[in-house]
């Protein structure tokens, strides 16, 4: 069985091709996923770079004025007409827009110019700007009518945006409307407490007293999204490698290398446990070599315990098994269908579906529950939880039980290939 | 030619499963993650000693409001596990007019429900004030009937788009996955070129008055015609089994697949000129099929994407510009100056990754 590792490592080491799609490719992988997406997925660091114009078509002066005049002519008693009058000149209704427009969180967002509307126009046609905010005529005056006198249909804001741009557009979307919602708000609970004589009309963005946020579970490291993908991207593409030795054993069949194993007295089950033991080495290569490139490159890992170390050791072994368990069982299904048909079903469309099942491209407790449950079936996403448990710092009660599945999948496959390996030659 | 492409679409109907597989598989991926992102979110949440039970339900109903989440109550200690043993990412702590999100890994969910929250939160904490300074008065009714007619809206239209449309998420999935199962599909397909080569029937047709270029054609029309199958026959049961929505012109979406596949050829033919055998193919179409599904957006949406480098890397993935002119035909009705640049480029790559791949596959032959 030594010779049959011995020869299965010098023709991998031969390929340095094949090797370096195995090892170089998941890399890759791991630095878009972790860099470009993490930070979507992070949620708080979006840079959004969206470009929009401002025309503002409302004159702030005259609606003032107006409604100034409106208020004067109206037939409300005396003190309360001074109490709007006063509120009339003090509320901004284009200073609250800018207000939101010009913090500083929005700015991550995009930044915007002021244009006239027919700059504006031409700016979005010639892709200049993503959205249009416009502040239409009697912006000022529908706004305050509405707050001090309740008559009118209130204000309106026009969002245009440019379908090249449906996602920075929804968000800008949502931001506006959660400003007007906020004015809004604000505005009818003032006025309901105005009604019953308790305070003045006022529109006040006070301190919100909510605390929330985020809290990670103490004695937990929350993982971070380099982590998880560079775990994600291991396990899947530890896969392609136990296919990839499945499909040179079937290719040792085809140019007779195998009859000729047989011929020469040794048992086919050495040779099939040369092979899930090869697997298993190249796996573990893979995983230390992918680990360790992500530390030395991104310090995905840096700064952790030795017991991290440790325990990560152990989930790779008994993943390595495992895959080695997979090679096994796809050599043999080559061998008795006599193709390679089986490896190329299993590496097209199993490990991508094995791989979405285990959480490789999203987590999967953002799936329905029944996907998470298969999910934490398949080797890769056993091998997945383990990992990122260990990672959250989590004791062995809490992994162990992924190992025992892992260790179940390779008994089982180990099982179903030493059984079905046809033992005398086949032609 | 014809003869060479009738053998293998013999080969085909003899073997007809790994087409119909990768056809099941379009469907199941578009079902599962199309309908899956259209679910709510389910949020567990638990409250301390701080309120009641009575206060945490009136809560829970509250935010159950919502579009995207829904909220159950549990007890502290079941809420708690699901998030160390990973089967939520994160749960939902009530305290004292106050909540917290207790999370095990940053995502985007969870910022997105601390804002839902926190806007909930507010509102109802103020009108809660105002409710206690006026004792006996349905301050809530009142509220509602003035929202109806609001101080403030915002009125949004989308220029160019003809007629409303829904972001749909079923689209993405559906042309993202029908274009990342197509790629397998046609590359096995080119891959019997690299297997005829080494069984060498190549060698024996290439003696018999069939020219090489009839052999190259009739392999390349027979990978054409197998993905292009493939792609109108799930287009096709979904627009009129399941009714997506995929725009006014299907003719439009046919002609864009159709260029798509030729430009996948080419790439397969590329790939098939870079191996050596058709194992190493076998080995190099998944990783190529997966990593481009990923850099060009078959998986996720393409405008999610920020990262200059991963922008930059789409543009040298065909898929990207199959999902871009498909998108458009879906979402925004592209008319043919839209269509006109990344058809282009599909076609312009189409022709250089064939130039390149048979080349190479000369040159390996000498």
């Amino acid at each position: 069985m030594g010779n049959f590792i011995k020869k299965d490592i010098l023709i991998l080491v031969r390929d340095r091709k094949e090797l370096a799609i195995l090892i170089l490719m998941p890399f890759i992988l791991i630095a878009i996923l972790g860099f470009a997406l993490g930070n979507i997925i992070n949620g708080d660091s979006v840079t959004l770079d969206l470009n929009f114009a401002l025309v503002v078509e409302d004159d702030e002066a005259s609606g003032r004025s107006k409604v100034l005049e409106e208020i004067d002519q109206s037939q409300l008693p005396g003190e309360v007409k001074a109490q709007l009058l006063q509120a009339a000149a003090e509320i901004q209704p284009q200073a609250m827009l800018r207000g939101v427009i010009d913090s500083e969180k929005f700015r991550q967002l995009g930044s915007y110019q002021e244009l006239t509307l027919e700059e504006g126009k031409r700016a979005i046609e010639q892709d200049e700007a993503a959205v249009l905010l416009i502040v239409p005529e009697d912006y000022t005056y529908n706004m305050l009518r509405k707050m001090l006198l309740d008559s009118g249909d209130g204000a309106r804001l026009l969002v245009e945006s440019s379908s090249k741009y449906p996602l920075s557009s929804g968000i800008f979307q949502d931001v506006m409307e959660s400003f007007s919602r906020t004015v809004s708000y604000e505005t009818a609970l003032g006025q309901i407490s105005a009604s019953k004589g308790q305070m003045a009309v006022e529109w006040q963005t006070t301190e919100s007293p909510v605390h929330g946020g985020v809290e990670f579970i103490p004695s937990f490291d929350p993982i971070r999204s380099i982590q998880y993908y560079t775990f994600g991207m291991a396990v899947m593409f530890i896969m392609y490698a136990a296919t990839s030795i499945a499909s040179r054993a079937y290719n040792e069949k085809e140019n007779v290398a195998f009859d000729r194993i047989v011929i020469a007295g040794t048992n086919p089950l050495a040779y099939l446990a040369g092979k899930a033991i090869s697997a298993a080495m190249l796996v573990f290569l893979q995983l230390v070599v992918l680990f360790g490139m992500s530390t030395l490159c991104f310090g995905t890992f840096a700064g952790k315990s030795l017991e991290f170390w440790l325990a990560l050791l152990l989930v790779m072994a008994v993943l390595a098994i495992c895959m080695g368990g997979l090679a096994a069982l796809l050599t043999t299904l080559n061998f008795r269908a006599e193709n390679y048909r089986s490896t190329q079903i299993f590496g097209g469309l199993f490990v991508t579906l094995l791989s979405f099942l285990g959480g490789s491209f999203f987590p999967t407790s953002a799936m329905s529950e029944a996907i998470s449950y298969l999910g934490g079936w398949t080797p890769n996403g056993a091998a997945l939880n383990a990992f990122v448990q260990i990672t959250q710092g989590a004791g062995m009660e809490r992994y162990l039980d992924f190992i025992v599945r892992l260790l179940f999948l390779s008994g089982s496959m180990f099982i179903v290939s030493f059984w079905l390996f046809p033992r005398r030659r086949m032609f | 030619m014809l003869a060479v492409l009738k053998v293998q679409l013999q080969k085909l109907l003899k073997n007809p499963a790994s087409v119909l597989i990768m056809i099941g598989m379009t469907i199941l991926f578009t079902v599962m993650l199309g309908l899956n992102s259209y679910g709510k979110v389910t949020v567990h949440t638990y409250h301390d000693a701080s309120i009641s039970r009575e206060e945490a339900e009136s809560w829970l109903e509250l935010l159950n409001k919502s579009d995207s989440f829904i909220f159950s109550l549990t007890e502290e200690s079941a809420a708690l596990d699901k998030v160390t043993d990973g089967k939520a990412q994160f749960v939902l702590k009530l305290i004292q007019d106050d909540y917290r999100i207790i999370a095990s890994m940053e995502d985007m969910n969870t910022s997105a429900l601390d804002v839902y929250l926190r806007t909930v939160y507010d509102e109802e904490l103020k009108l809660r004030s105002i409710e206690e300074q006026m004792p006996g008065e349905d301050v809530r009714t009142e509220l509602e009937q003035k929202l109806a007619h609001p101080v403030l809206s915002i009125h949004a239209t989308e220029v160019k788009a003809e007629g409303d449309y829904e972001y749909d998420s079923r689209i993405q999935s559906l042309f993202g996955f029908s274009l990342f199962f197509s790629f397998y599909t046609i590359a096995y397909a080119v891959n019997e070129l690299l297997q005829d080569k080494k069984n060498g029937i190549w060698d024996r047709v290439i003696l018999s008055p069939i020219s090489k270029l009839s052999m190259y054609s009739g392999h390349l029309a027979n990978s054409f015609l197998i993905g292009y199958l493939q792609i109108v026959i799930v287009f096709l049961l979904f627009r009129y089994g399941f009714s997506f929505p995929l725009g006014d012109s299907l003719a439009t979406i046919l002609l864009i697949a159709a260029i798509y596949t030729f430009a996948i050829v080419a790439l397969g033919l590329l790939m098939a000129g870079l191996v050596r055998t058709p194992q190493q193919m076998s080995v190099l179409i998944p990783i190529v099929a997966v990593s481009s599904a990923m850099i060009g957006g078959a998986y996720w949406p393409i405008e999610i994407v920020t990262n200059p480098i991963l922008l930059l890397l789409s543009k040298i993935v065909p898929i990207t510009y199959g999902m871009e002119a498909l998108k458009g035909v879906a979402y925004y009705d592209y008319g043919w100056s839209e269509l006109l640049y990344p058809l282009s480029v599909m076609c312009l790559f189409g022709v250089v990754c064939m130039g390149i791949g048979i080349n190479l596959i000369e040159r390996r032959a000498r």
